[in-house]
């Protein structure tokens, strides 16, 4: 195989090239991987370890060399008024999935679609474990589902990222160190012990205005120009 | 796997690799994650 050739869109910067590192010690196979950068923009890969099952979903990527569209970021953004076109696909790997223990995880997109993939699942031993995920609107889920992501997912937020502070959350959040400078949404801002735990921290008060705004701001587009927005994201988002 | 590890894992999901997916899954089905960080480092 040409390596080069092949890899071409792979571009490790120094942080993602430790963590590469890191996972050579991991166990586990890649069991399955769904790819529709040319569709609905959904990424997922399933792991199996000698635990458990893990699906991991992959966060918003920009049109490039490797992505043909900027569908994950329309999707992000229209999300809250007419759903998502991802939800489809998110069902169907979960149903793979009814039984045994399986952990739904991701980063940003990646971790919002975790724990739309837990508000779908009927198994009862699925669990979410997410980074930095975006939250939900006021009505998107039903009681059910709100309770199950507050019993069984865990959103660990880095304390000052802007995007974990979106909209609502019924899942369990814990505020976690990062940077005091720099982008505290990139993977690499996570601070752990030498357990692998998450550092707890303080949530910053960015933070809370953060959610407090968008929760308004949503909740008064949808009052006053929801059916504008609907029709938009409607024109430019793919059929479902 | 501990916090750290869902992190990696989900962290790597963001390397585009469907040409070289397509290769390891049909030569043998499963790819180790060993195997998968390695071929990006």
């Amino acid at each position: 195989m040409d390596k080069a050739g092949e890899l071409r869109c792979v571009k490790l910067y120094d942080a993602a090239r430790e963590a590469a590192r890191e996972m050579l010690k991991l166990p586990g196979f890649i069991v399955d991987y769904v790819n529709f950068n040319t569709g609905n923009g959904l990424v997922a890969y399933v792991i199996q370890t000698p635990e458990e099952t893990v699906v991991v979903f992959r966060g918003s990527e920009r049109a490039g060399e490797c992505v043909s569209s900027n569908i994950d970021w329309v999707d992000n953004v229209c999300e809250p008024f007419v759903g998502s076109v991802q939800t489809e696909e998110i069902e169907k790997i979960v149903q793979t999935y009814p039984q045994g223990r399986v952990v739904f995880t991701g980063h940003s997109k990646g971790a919002h679609n975790a724990l739309v993939a837990l508000s779908l699942s009927e198994n009862p031993q699925a669990q979410a474990v997410v980074f930095n995920g975006q939250g939900f609107a006021a009505e998107a889920l039903s009681p059910a589902q709100e309770e199950t992501l507050a019993r069984r997912a865990v959103n660990y937020v880095v304390y000052r990222d802007p995007v974990g502070a979106l909209l609502y959350h019924p899942e369990r959040r814990v505020y976690v160190q990062g940077p005091e400078t720099g982008d505290p949404h990139r993977p690499e801002a996570y601070r752990f012990d030498e357990a692998g735990a998450p550092i707890p921290a303080r949530r910053s008060l960015k933070s809370r205005l953060i959610e407090g705004a968008t929760r308004l701001a949503e909740g008064w587009i949808q009052k006053k120009g929801g059916q504008g927005a609907e029709k938009l994201c409607r024109a430019v988002l793919p059929q479902k | 796997m501990t916090p750290k590890e869902y992190l990696l894992i989900s962290w790597m999901s963001y390397l585009d690799l469907p040409a070289l997916y397509a290769h390891l899954l049909n030569r043998g089905g499963k790819v180790p994650l060993a195997a998968f960080a390695d071929s990006v480092l």
